[in-house]
């Protein structure tokens, strides 16, 4: 489908920016930081996605979903720029990204043996720490959907992929994370 | 999703093969579910996961939902929410002044 065009004035293009780009900054910063995991490098995303945001404007059209359009936007600067730059393997468990992604035609066992009650006593840095632990293509689908809440159908057009990826991704992601909260819990004397 | 397939669905869990590997109706039972937890799940599909599942107190089903539900929670609320410094947006503000 062709994309269209708008022509926004320059000030119709700083209304759109102060009105209906800048409300989610705070969010964007938030998935910047969590799949950084680095202040400064969340800092200089975010400015870089607001930059081009701001370039491209022409290419958002006003009343749309802009937050969605912001992340997409975001994503594809961390994919194509920032993780090139900043190549950080310790920060990818490479070991969870091959399991999963090589187990696609593999049915996997859904095992519901982590108590509610034990998650709930749980605090922000094991949750945080289990979070981080997530190879970043997993800590994404999770972010998006669980913490920015997302539809599928968005998450599908942020990240480029088809809406029965995301729900594959999604649901790998979180049996990993229940894994890495598993380890938490029995630290913490759960059995 | 069509009848057949939730009627397969229901099968599938009413002999308690939900999760086992092999079953079926894998992807099906999962996609279900996973509306359900992220409360995408139309009407139809919220009657069934209502009416079926949610009775069956040791169905594999309701204590997945009940545990994902759980960390989703977990994640909404004990993540800290970090402010984006007022730097940095005094920074981008400069930078699309510049750019016009």
């Amino acid at each position: 489908m062709e994309e269209v065009k708008a022509s926004y004035s320059e000030e119709q293009k700083y209304r759109i920016f102060e009105n209906e780009f800048l409300p989610h900054i705070d969010a964007m910063y938030n998935f910047a930081y969590r799949i950084t995991n680095d202040e400064d490098s969340a800092k200089d995303l975010i400015q870089d996605t607001f930059y081009k945001a701001f370039k491209f404007i022409n290419s958002f059209q006003e009343g749309t979903n802009a937050k969605a359009w912001l992340f997409r936007i975001l994503k594809n600067s961390f994919i194509n720029e920032f993780r090139k730059k900043n190549k950080e393997p310790s920060m990818i468990d490479y070991q969870d990204v091959e399991t999963y992604y090589n187990s696609d035609d593999v049915n996997e066992v859904i095992t519901p043996d982590l108590r509610v009650d034990v998650l709930q006593d749980m605090i922000g840095d094991e949750v945080s720490n289990a979070l981080n632990a997530l190879a970043v293509d997993f800590r994404i689908v999770i972010i998006l959907c669980d913490i920015e809440g997302f539809t599928y159908e968005e998450m599908s057009k942020i990240l480029d992929i088809p809406i029965g990826t995301v729900r594959s991704r999604l649901h790998r992601a979180r049996n990993l994370l229940r894994e890495k909260l598993k380890v938490y819990a029995k630290e913490m004397g759960y059995k | 999703m069509a009848e057949d397939s939730f009627k397969n669905y229901l099968e599938c869990c009413i002999i308690n093969q939900c999760g086992e590997p092999g079953c079926d109706n894998y992807d099906a039972r999962r996609d279900l579910l996973q509306k359900i937890i992220d409360g995408q799940a139309n009407e139809e599909e919220k009657m069934l996961y209502e009416s079926i599942v949610a009775q069956c107190t040791n169905c594999k089903c309701k204590q997945y939902c009940e545990q994902e539900v759980a960390i989703k929670n977990l994640l909404q609320t004990k993540l800290d929410r970090k402010r984006v410094p007022i730097d940095v947006v005094e920074k981008i503000k400069t930078s699309i002044i510049k750019t016009s």
